[in-house]
């Protein structure tokens, strides 16, 4: 029986090294290993023998059944291969272009935005936003502007009819903001603005972001320190920037930012230490805390960064022009 | 403000040129738009000789010659009407092609019958002096040939200087020569004004009837003024040097006492008053016909000054044309007043009159003034125009005239504003530059502030003149020292980043568009809401707020559809209003189209339009990013298709639209008929509720395939929820790999192809179990749907 087994091994590794399809291994397989395979059967034979003769019975078999498999698995392998070999005598030009999906992108003023707000969110500021539809108080008389009052005429305001308004900057969301918490305060408010006038430098409607800082102990020294780290975070580079005297009715002291830029001195952004009559106006005790406020055009900001000259083109929407800054 | 240099420099002349002077005024506030020659627009005028003149017209009065005319390069011809032309004379010729002022440029011309090649100027006509009698008369020496502005030294600088609102003190050459001085530690040297004597006794009668809009109004009366006198030309290049025009030499006197002191003045011609003066308030529906010619009904209030019964003038804006200076005015009624800022502002945009009196009576006089002015006026009326002058009358009510003021500026106060110490001595040298007096004491300064000086009134103001003179660039730069506390309550980036950082990944190019656009298109899209409407828009097509971000939308795709783009896909992120039950709604959407390929143009693509599942794959994307269930029912939008065209919705409610534009609204925009559009309220991408992480389960899944034949009426969304529900606890995932119709299938039947992938998450899944449920699961679809396997 010995010998019957060791033909049997012997026959079945070569028949299986010469299998040269998974066909013909998996018809070996079934032969061998299957229900009715040959050694399937002699091990179901195995009962029959003598008890005393069917534990080195089993083995012999057992080790033929193991060499059987190995020999399966290794052939299978060795064919699995010699199939892939064949495949890298196959070449493609691999300069054809790929397979292309649109291309899409982030305005460049909404891309201004968004670094806007994660230079100022990494320095510890949060994000406030409000309605574009306003009221006289929130837009005006909150912020130390009455009715009437000369610098009205710097904001050439969009009424409607109901006698809303359409914010003419975002400090109304300061406003409500100051209104609503306590200090400290350290907000940053983006959004859409607008006021009447189109030209080269201007659209009835553009973009602003904001800032408020309300603590103690807030100081011009400190606003001067935040304006200039942020321009130079912005601009990737050491900005020649100038403070000027300026005025606005919510900021006193209030200061206008300069840069320098290839055509000389340009106009950047308008801040000041907030004035006390806001800060009560918000119920903020302006003995304990002081506070400062800047804000600037996110699409001027655009044009500076992207070397745009007409801020009209920012809102064409040319796809052309879009996807160059995408 | 527009102001003449050598006029400034007149009081007071620092050592600095010009562009440093205009550097000075930006670093103290008071920005300097640009400079440019006073006599900008003056060019192609030069010196020239009169070589010939013969007689060309010479009946009813006239006096027409054609002159022979040596330019120093050239003889030209030139038609000329004055009267003291003559041969040998030196005058001012303006070439063709010359300008004399913005407006008025030389052209060649025929005139009687000849031609005329440029033409001879009057001091008039060059703005140099009010003399338009005849050509202007040159030295003999001046050289054939060069610019009259040189040869004459017409090289004064007009500084324009945008000033802020507060700072009507520097409305004048007064208060900017006295920033200069602060500046530069000069004296400014004021005019000496003396007190004109009264060379006869006759006053008008004025009455204050209003006199917290008038708290003081003075008036003189300079009676048998020489009508044909002119305005000297040192007065005409100093007006036109602050960017006015001469006029006559009386309103001339009373602009430039105004761009000198800062004081507007009005002259009446004294034959139109009738009594005397009233200043009172309008009663409505009163009348008045402007010096402009335009004539305005007033509503009640407005301050006016009348003759009693008849309105003569707007206080502190313009005054009537009754009441004007006329040529042969005689005598006239010099008006120097007070009035309250408060009781003017408003007025010149109520009515649309904005002057150069309103504009500084808005902002603010120095209530002190008005003595000075006045006689000052006086003055240099009677060096113009001569006359006898009367007294001044004075009308006045102190109680009603700001009083002065005292701020008291706390020394800590002011470091801590500062960030940084400015020394005592310093602080008290700068207020005391600025004409303040000071008394200080251990902790603080009690600052008197000068009556011009009417923009100041809290301690923030002095801290800014403190850093304003001390140099805002001086000031160092400190960082915030600040708590940090983890807030809540507001956001660390923006909410609509994540959503619309999706639709840009799905080939979206994101654009901006006006919040208004055009009422009409506003309604046709969206019928039913009323839009809040602009009631001063910039032009009519914005004079809507935007219900919905489509009509943008297809504006910007049709801009570049007209630009050669066939394939454009846009979304725009922004507000949409409304009007709903009385209030103002203003909610964020989002919002895209899409039309011509569905992928871009490649040697591997089969070139296909961009379709409805197309778009719909689109919003599988952007939707999932809510990780909510979500169902489609067809859309009932007035812009889209009704066939092809879905309504998202959540549990919670409707999320968006989608599909085909109506066909009506993509030919009248004449778009692409296979245009695909969304709409999805940005709000529930805002707050995207945290995902709760589930364990995967090791057991193996079982796949099993259903071709099931339906009445083609069924949405497949309904079989589907079937199938959810059925096997809630086992299904992995569904998929449609097939929908069929046509041969060996029924009509009004389809063939579904369903993948269902199950899993147990508790044990390995037995053939006996999935055999069951599907079962089950069949028998469910059929009794409901109708439905067969094939």
């Amino acid at each position: 029986m010995a010998t019957e087994l060791d033909t049997l091994r012997t026959d079945a590794l070569a028949r299986i090294a010469e299998a040269d399809t998974d066909r013909m291994l998996e018809e070996l397989r079934v032969g061998y290993l299957g229900r009715n395979g040959q050694i399937t059967q002699r091990l179901k034979a195995i009962r029959t023998l003598p008890k005393e003769d069917r534990p080195s019975a089993g083995a012999a078999i057992n080790a033929v059944k193991t060499a059987i498999e190995t020999a399966l698995e290794e052939q299978n392998e060795t064919l699995i291969r010699k199939a892939r070999s064949s495949n890298l005598t196959e070449a493609i030009d691999v300069t054809l272009p790929g397979r292309q999906r649109f291309g899409g992108g982030h305005h460049p003023v909404n891309q201004t935005i968004t670094r806007i707000e994660s230079i100022f969110v990494a320095a510890g500021y949060r994000i406030a936003v409000g309605p574009e539809i306003e009221d006289d108080y929130h837009n005006f008389e909150a912020l130390n502007i009455p009715a009437n009052h000369p610098a009205r005429a710097m904001h050439d305001t969009f009424y409607l009819t109901d006698g809303s308004l359409l914010r003419t900057h975002t400090s109304p969301v300061q406003v409500r903001v100051m209104k609503k918490m306590p200090p400290p305060i350290r907000i940053i408010c983006p959004g859409r603005v607008y006021r009447k006038d189109l030209d080269r430098t201007h659209t009835p409607m553009f973009h602003q972001v904001e800032g408020l800082v309300i603590d103690k102990g807030i100081s011009f020294a400190d606003l001067k320190g935040t304006v200039l780290g942020f321009l130079n975070e912005y601009f990737e580079r050491e900005v020649e920037v100038r403070f000027r005297p300026s005025y606005f009715p919510f900021t006193e002291p209030s200061a206008e930012v300069d840069i320098m830029g290839a055509k000389g001195w340009t106009e950047i952004m308008g801040c000041g230490m907030v004035h006390p009559n806001v800060l009560s106006e918000c119920g903020i005790d302006t003995e304990t805390y002081s506070g400062f406020a800047f804000g600037f055009g996110a699409d001027r900001m655009t044009m500076l960064k992207y070397g745009i000259d007409d801020l009209r083109m920012l809102f064409e929407n040319d796809v052309r022009f879009l996807q160059q800054l995408a | 403000m527009k102001i003449s240099e050598k006029w400034l420099r007149s009081w007071a002349d620092p050592a600095v040129n010009t562009e440093q002077l205009c550097d000075q005024l930006t670093n103290l506030g008071l920005e300097v738009d640009g400079c440019v020659s006073s006599y900008e627009h003056l060019s192609g005028v030069s010196v020239a000789e009169i070589k010939s003149v013969e007689t060309l017209d010479d009946t009813d009065g006239k006096f027409i010659t054609t002159c022979t005319v040596d330019t120093g390069t050239d003889r030209v011809q030139v038609v000329c009407g004055a009267p003291n032309v003559r041969v040998g004379m030196k005058s001012a010729y303006a070439k063709a092609g010359a300008s004399l002022n913005e407006r008025d440029r030389v052209e060649k011309v025929r005139v009687y019958g000849e031609e005329s090649d440029g033409m001879l100027c009057s001091g008039a006509e060059l703005g140099i002096s009010s003399d338009a009698s005849g050509i202007l008369e040159l030295a003999d020496d001046l050289a054939l040939g060069r610019d009259v502005k040189d040869a004459l030294g017409l090289n004064d600088v007009m500084i324009d200087i945008d000033l802020t609102p507060n700072r009507g003190d520097c409305l004048s050459v007064r208060g900017i020569a006295r920033e200069i001085g602060v500046v530069n530690r000069l004296s400014v040297n004021e005019e000496v004004i003396e007190k004109v004597p009264p060379r006869n006794a006759q006053e008008l009668p004025i009455k204050l009837a209003n006199t917290i809009g008038c708290p003081r109004y003075l008036g003189r009366v300079v009676t048998n003024i020489n009508s044909s006198a002119s305005t000297p030309d040192w007065m005409v290049q100093r007006l036109v040097g602050c960017g006015l025009r001469p006029i006559d030499p009386v309103v001339d006197v009373t602009n430039y006492v105004m761009l000198e002191l800062g004081q507007p003045l009005h002259a009446f011609d004294l034959a139109n008053i009738r009594s005397g003066i009233v200043v009172r308030d309008a009663r409505a529906g009163e009348k008045l016909k402007l010096l402009d010619g335009t004539e305005i009904k007033f509503d009640a209030g407005t301050l006016l000054i009348t003759d009693g019964d008849t309105p003569l003038a707007i206080a502190g804006v313009m005054g009537g044309e009754r009441s004007g200076i006329q040529e042969d005015t005689k005598d006239v009624f010099l008006e120097c007043a007070y009035f309250s800022p408060d009781t003017i502002v408003g007025i010149p945009r109520q009515y649309g009159l904005q002057t150069d009196a309103s504009m500084r009576y808005e902002r603010g006089v120095d209530p002190d003034l008005q003595l000075r002015a006045i006689e000052r006026a006086t003055y240099l009326l009677c060096e113009v125009v001569g006359g006898e002058p009367g007294p001044v009358t004075v009308a006045e009510s102190s109680a009603d005239l700001p009083d002065e003021r005292e701020i008291v500026l706390r020394k800590d106060r002011l470091e801590m504003l500062i960030g940084e110490r400015i020394g005592d001595a310093e602080v008290e040298d700068i207020f005391t530059r600025l004409g303040f007096i000071i008394e200080s004491d251990e902790h603080s300064w009690r600052v008197g502030i000068p009556s011009y000086r009417f923009d100041l009134s809290i301690e923030e103001d002095l801290v800014e003149e403190v850093c304003r003179v001390h140099g805002y660039n001086q000031i160092g730069a400190s960082h915030p020292i600040a708590s940090l506390p983890f807030d809540v309550d507001l956001d660390r980036v923006s909410e609509s980043l994540s959503v619309r950082s999706r639709i840009a990944e799905l080939g979206y190019f994101e654009v901006i568009n006006y919040s208004f656009i055009e009422r009409d298109l506003n309604d046709r899209f969206v019928p039913g809401f009323q839009a809040p409407q602009v009631e001063n828009p910039i032009a009519s097509q914005y004079a809507s707020m935007r219900k919905s971000l489509i009509p943008g939308l297809i504006a910007s795709a049709r801009h570049n559809l007209s630009r050669q783009q066939e394939t454009v896909r846009l979304f725009e992120h922004g507000k949409c209003f409304a009007i709903a039950g009385g209030d103002t709604l203003q909610e964020d959407r989002l919002a895209g189209i899409a039309f011509g390929a569905s992928r871009p143009e490649g040697w591997a693509e089969v070139h296909r339009g961009v379709d409805f599942y197309d778009m719909k794959g689109d919003l599988e994307r952007i939707t999932a990013l809510l990780s909510m269930d979500l169902t489609y029912q067809r859309s009932k939008k007035a812009f889209l298709h009704p066939g092809q065209a879905a309504c998202i919705s959540t549990e919670l409610g409707t999320i968006g639209d989608f599909g085909k534009l109506h066909p009506e609204i993509t030919m009248a925009m004449e778009l692409p008929e296979q245009t695909y559009v969304f709409e999805l309220y940005a709000e529930p991408f805002a707050k995207i509720a945290a995902r709760i992480a589930e364990h995967v389960a090791p057991f193996p899944y079982v796949r099993r395939d259903l071709a099931l034949l339906v009445d083609d009426e069924i949405p497949v969304q309904n079989l589907c929820s079937v199938i959810r529900e059925e096997l809630s606890d086992l299904l992995a995932d569904l998929t449609v790999f097939d929908v069929y119709q046509g041969e060996n299938v029924d009509a009004h039947k389809k063939s579904i192809g369903l993948g269902l992938l199950l899993q147990d998450k508790r044990t390995t899944l037995t053939d006996e179990t999935v055999a069951t449920r599907m079962e089950s699961l069949l028998s469910r679809l059929t009794s409901e749907f109708n439905v067969t396997q094939r």
